[in-house]
């Protein structure tokens, strides 16, 4: 006996000084339940790209937070979806959906479009772009963009576009088109994504060899620091929006890198929501600015207290090694007709009831309207035919084709033929003839144990106190999996968290599969055991 | 003959299975009539707050807390239910009582 209360107290005092430890330690402020240190450094890495001369906590999450609002890439999910269908499109598709009107205002179509439109290839790191533009009537460039990735050195109207949007991109105009005509630069106050300039009514002509040799200022010497920027066509046979032109818009994206292309299909975003790139980093790794920093604060919660703005900014930075969200295809399946197959019919066992056979045809989806007659037939007495059983069947008939089961003259059992008649199609009538008399009623009284009464016990006891204790309490909480636990300390003087990781791998792998079981198997035995002395000790005291 | 013999022995066989299901429905029944006692569990559940659920899971990192929190309620769910037995059974003699 002493034993077994020592195995039940040892569990229980374990078990009360974990939950002991948990309800000591959750009264700790916990800032950052998201455990992987290497997220957060990412994070700061983000920002500390804003202003690599001097991190700002405040000023530079503000900066972010905007940028992150503003690039409404969360919203674009439904349109980076449609832009990638475009950027799949041909060059005829696309004349299609704009004869149709149905191409979106804002749409990233690759080289794909083909002589019809534009040609561009990928291009290696300090080469230049050549664009190609078709002479299709009303096609017009009415913008043109360097959209770089940094540009915290940047001048001029790269620095009033910073200051006006709060975002990181480097926004200059190409090398001049030398072989167009009836442009005009306009100066663009609806810069959401920082157009300088457009130029419009380009009506004659094509564009020539145009040159750039990298994310910086024509002439000037690029670094592949830039390697990664990006060049923006639009392309429009008419207005888009308060823009100039009727029709559509096609925005050409191209890259230097062709890794770079495929950033493209995953990110591209429609005119007015660029996302900001942030392949390019400066400064290095950036301090955690702890919780004494407000912004960082409500950046943390935002984003940890929302699991799918969680995977989605994970997506943002880094969508290569962090999940992207999935958007959920368009159903294209349309409705299957079922077809009927004809079937032969079954071979009817030895004294069958005609109802069981019915009942296996109606198992195969039959559902025709099935005769029953008693069968007539003098059988000779003694005769299989004749000592079956009432309700046997004797005979079927299908289609006009009538297989009888047994010889009226003697009585004997006939060969199933080879080739049975078909039930052509679901509904077709049966008749069968079955052995006169009256059928044996025990075939209706269930010939089995029926457990189903006890078996349903359980699941009312467990909506009933106190056997729906455990349920309910096991609802209330967690999955119970385990997670590695991370402590993390504020510096009070205001310097960086210290995050501690308790993982171990040796445990994880080597160690738990094992001793989780053992103390599980523990905890069960001293239970039972508990359970036994209550019980079977009241007898032994009285006895 | 030997089809009423079958029959006759299918007979015996199928009462025996109907007094068997008429026991298991009857035991069923008072085994129902009684959890109608009971009181209901509550619709409502506790509010765990996001960290006392963060700590739970470290400590499940650690040791079986689901386990231990599952048997503890069994046991008490159980013990409960033999307290209540009891009563019914001491006065039918059926287990020893305390007197």
């Amino acid at each position: 006996m002493r034993w077994r209360v020592l195995l039940f107290v040892v569990a229980s005092v374990t078990g009360v000084l974990c939950f002991f430890a948990v309800g000591v330690e959750s009264a700790k402020a916990v800032t950052d339940p998201v455990a992987d240190p290497a997220y957060w450094s990412q994070i700061w890495d983000r920002v500390g790209a804003l202003n690599p001369s001097g991190f700002n906590p405040t000023a530079d999450w503000t900066t972010l937070e905007n940028t992150w609002a503003a690039d409404g890439y969360l919203a674009d999910a439904a349109s980076a979806a449609a832009a990638k269908v475009a950027i799949d499109a041909s060059a005829a598709e696309v004349t299609a959906m704009e004869a149709a009107g149905s191409l979106p205002a804002e749409l990233a179509i690759d080289a794909g479009i083909g002589a019809a439109g534009i040609a561009v290839a990928p291009l290696a790191v300090g080469a230049g772009v050549t664009l190609l533009v078709g002479t299709g009537t009303g096609r017009r460039i009415i913008r043109s963009v360097w959209d770089g990735l940094f540009s915290a050195g940047g001048s001029g109207s790269d620095g009033s576009s910073f200051a006006t949007t709060g975002r990181v991109i480097w926004s200059w105009q190409t090398g001049m088109p030398s072989a167009f005509s009836g442009y005009t630069p306009v100066p663009t106050t609806q810069n959401a994504w920082l157009a300088n300039y457009e130029y419009q009514s380009l009506t004659t002509g094509a564009l020539g060899s145009s040159s750039q040799a990298g994310d910086c200022d024509v002439g000037a010497t690029c670094s592949t620091a830039y390697a990664q920027s990006k060049f923006h066509l639009i392309v429009t046979a008419g207005t888009h929006a308060a823009r100039q032109g009727t029709g559509t818009v096609a925005v050409l994206s191209t890259y230097r890198l062709p890794s770079e292309i495929n950033r493209a299909v995953k990110g591209v975003e429609a005119y007015g929501s660029q996302v900001p790139d942030w392949t390019t980093t400066s400064g290095g790794a950036q301090t955690d600015p702890g919780s004494s920093s407000a912004k960082a604060t409500n950046v943390r919660n935002a984003i940890t207290s929302n699991p799918v703005l969680h995977q989605q900014y994970n997506c943002k930075l880094d969508p290569t090694d962090y999940t992207c969200p999935v958007v959920a295809p368009t159903p294209t399946t349309t409705p299957v007709t079922p077809v009927w197959i004809p079937i032969y019919l079954p071979v009817p066992l030895p004294g069958e009831l005609y109802e069981n056979y019915l009942d296996r045809l109606r198992s195969r989806t039959w559902l025709g309207i099935a005769t029953a007659v008693d069968d007539t037939t003098a059988y000779p007495a003694g005769s299989p035919a004749a000592l079956l059983a009432p309700g046997s069947l004797t005979s079927i008939t299908v289609g006009g084709t009538t297989v009888a089961l047994y010889s009226p003259s003697t009585g004997q059992p006939i060969m199933w033929p080879n080739t049975p008649p078909q039930l052509a199609t679901q509904t077709a009538p049966v008749a069968v003839k079955k052995k006169a008399g009256i059928e044996n009623p025990v075939q209706t009284v269930p010939d089995v144990v029926n457990w189903s009464p006890l078996e349903a016990i359980p699941l009312t006891a467990s909506t009933k106190f106190p056997f729906g204790l455990p349920g309910w309490l096991q609802s209330n909480f967690p999955s119970s999996s385990g997670t590695c636990p991370t402590l993390d300390i504020t510096d009070p003087a205001g310097g960086s968290d210290h995050h501690i990781s308790f993982c171990s791998t040796a445990w994880e792998t080597t160690f738990r599969p094992w001793v989780f079981p053992l103390m599980e198997s523990l905890i069960t035995v001293a239970a039972a055991a508990f359970l036994a002395s209550k019980v079977l000790g009241s007898r032994a005291s009285t006895s | 003959m030997s089809w009423l013999a079958h029959n006759l022995t299918h007979l015996f066989e199928v009462a025996l299975i109907w007094v068997a299901n008429q026991l298991i429905q009857s035991l069923a029944d008072l085994a129902n009539t009684a959890l109608t006692l009971l009181p209901s569990m509550p619709s409502w559940t506790l509010s765990i707050p996001s960290q006392v659920a963060t700590w739970y899971n470290y400590g499940a990192y650690w040791f079986p807390v689901g386990w231990l929190i599952t048997n503890l309620t069994i046991l008490l769910a159980v013990w409960l239910a033999w307290l209540v037995a009891a009563i019914p059974l001491r006065w039918a003699k059926a287990v020893p009582g305390d007197d």
